[in-house]
């Protein structure tokens, strides 16, 4: 008897946790109000019923548009998309926060990748822009690994074949959903946009339709020569994921 | 009593499983960026002196991270509604609180945004993007690396009016179809782009019309002033290519764009003419005839022969 009461008790005390530790109250997602004026009942242009619960909030696609509305009020708002029923958030992920490239070898290239997912829920295209803030280099700038000219040549725009291994720098490629398609195969390369250089951040993965978790690989390459300095190369690259209008 | 003691066993192994597995993939959650926004666009004309209030949602599925909220403005990058941040930001009666947030893994965040353009806001439109900007994580191994950052944003479409009715203005830039195809496996597919000439956003509402066949709906898209953008259907809230197979009539096919920008009744409106033709049919003809006829004269050589 005692022996049961303590297996239900092992079983139930890690559910409990696991249920607690993911119930969350539900919050309002969408709120439109102004302090002279209130939306008190916006015109919904779905089909698909407005969910509505004690607990639940409307995240339905929603706007105003009755005509003369906006002499009356002084305003009219439309949130989300107006041609799909839900709001679906934009999102952004990658799968680290960093990439260690450990100790370079020289003439032994160093290779490292991340998997990138956006998702939408199909409303509007998307674009994600990628920079560095400066190429690899060491603290103050004393020492730097420059961007990948690849075998022949590259940029941040056009990606270029970089197979040699005595070609220096360092680059990206990319591979999965919605990349350039100069990126041909996993041996072509880019730089990234330098920022310090007033390059602008060059496009690594765009649609005019989002979808759900498009997904791309980014592999980070760099190679180093005999005579590169010993030293802490390092930088910080910036994702810019921003929706269509 | 020994079968008892085995089932709560195995019942305890699966549940160490699955709390392993799901422990295991938090920690990996906690090691990666990973944020969503919504609404993930604002469309919102004021009168200049009023002022409307938007909650925006942020979520952190990632590690734990400071937040730096900024709206910029944003230029358009391409005919497909993407868009290319400036460094210029938004006016300051476009007003949020500019401070960095600590944002938690599995935190939301509301984030409201107050627009209220005074009395001689200029009547234009202004296209501003919300960026919530992640901070680059602290190196300490002192190796070799790269450090991310992410910018994610939702867009702000926003029109000063004080009459509500700015001026809109169309023009149809291309209007494509293919000249002739084939009736069995030939599709017209259309090209549609239209430029904004006026000094206010819109969307086109309308159709492609193919006479005598079936219609295709334009997606309610938005052209920003100034700017062209290619104008893709809509099926069952989808975007899809504009494109019809299938019951083609043999001949010229007149295929029809019109449509209306929001509330405004004049209607633009372009034909263009597709010739559809059996070309399969033909083909086939064609090889047959001349499988008879080289029969033929195979058969006359061997009877001289």
């Amino acid at each position: 008897m005692i022996k049961n009461k303590l297996f239900l008790l092992i079983l139930v005390i890690p559910i409990y946790l696991y249920v607690s530790k993911d119930v969350k109250v539900v919050q309002a997602q969408e709120r439109i109000e102004s302090d002279n004026y209130r939306i008190i009942f916006p015109n919904f242009n779905s089909g698909a019923g407005i969910p509505a619960s004690d607990n639940y909030s409307l995240n339905t696609t929603l706007g105003q548009t009755a005509p003369g509305l906006f002499s009356s009020t002084g305003f009219r708002v439309k949130s989300g998309f107006q041609y799909i029923s839900s709001i679906i958030p934009f999102s952004f992920s990658i799968s680290d926060i960093q990439k260690n490239f450990g100790v370079l070898t020289p003439n032994t290239p160093s290779t490292s990748t991340s998997t990138i997912i956006v998702s939408a829920g199909g409303a509007g295209s998307y674009s994600i822009k990628a920079f560095e803030n400066n190429p690899l280099q060491t603290s103050g700038g004393a020492d730097t690994i420059i961007d990948t000219l690849c075998d022949t040549t590259c940029s941040e725009t056009t990606a270029g074949s970089w197979t040699s291994s005595t070609k220096y720098g360092f680059g990206f490629n990319m591979s999965g959903n919605d990349v350039p398609t100069d990126f041909t195969n996993s041996n072509y390369f880019r730089q990234f946009s330098d920022v310090s250089n007033a390059e602008t951040p060059a496009t690594i993965m765009n649609s005019a339709n989002v979808g759900r978790e498009r997904t791309a690989t980014i592999t980070y390459k760099v190679n180093v020569s005999d005579v590169q300095p010993a030293g802490t190369y390092q930088n910080v690259i910036t994702f810019i994921a921003v929706p269509g209008y | 009593m020994i079968k008892k003691i085995k089932r709560n066993i195995v019942l305890l192994l699966i549940l160490n499983i699955f709390f392993y597995f799901k422990l295991t993939s938090q920690v990996e959650a906690q090691n990666a960026i990973s944020l969503s926004v919504t609404p993930p666009i604002l469309e919102a004309m004021v009168m200049p002196g009023k002022e409307i209030k938007q909650v925006y949602s942020l979520t952190n599925s990632g590690g734990d991270t400071i937040i730096t909220p900024k709206i910029y403005y944003f230029e358009t990058s391409d005919d497909n509604g993407n868009v290319s941040l400036t460094d210029t930001e938004a006016p300051e009666w476009v007003k949020y609180d500019k401070s960095p947030f600590n944002l938690k893994f599995q935190d939301e965040k509301q984030f409201t945004v107050l627009i209220s353009p005074p009395e001689d806001a200029e009547e234009i439109d202004y296209f501003l993007t919300l960026v919530f900007e992640s901070t680059a994580p602290t190196d300490i191994l002192g190796q070799n690396a790269i450090f991310y950052k992410t910018q994610i944003g939702t867009n702000i479409l926003l029109t000063i009016s004080k009459d509500g009715s700015p001026q809109k203005g169309a023009q149809i830039v291309e209007f494509q179809a293919p000249k002739i195809i084939d009736s069995v496996f030939g599709e017209i597919s259309y090209k549609v782009i239209v430029r904004n000439i006026a000094n206010s956003y819109w969307k086109p509402n309308g159709k492609i019309i193919l006479e005598g066949n079936k219609s295709l709906k334009l997606a309610p898209l938005n052209v920003v002033s100034g700017g062209t953008r290619q104008i893709r259907c809509i099926e069952n809230e989808a975007i899809v290519d504009c494109k019809i197979k299938g019951n083609l009539k043999i001949g010229q096919n007149k295929s029809t764009i019109e449509f209306s920008i929001d509330d405004d009744p004049k209607v633009y409106k372009e034909t263009v003419n597709t010739f559809v033709f059996p070309f399969i049919y033909l083909f086939v003809t064609i090889a047959l005839l001349t499988i008879v006829k080289v029969q033929g004269i195979f058969n006359i050589w061997r009877k001289r022969k």
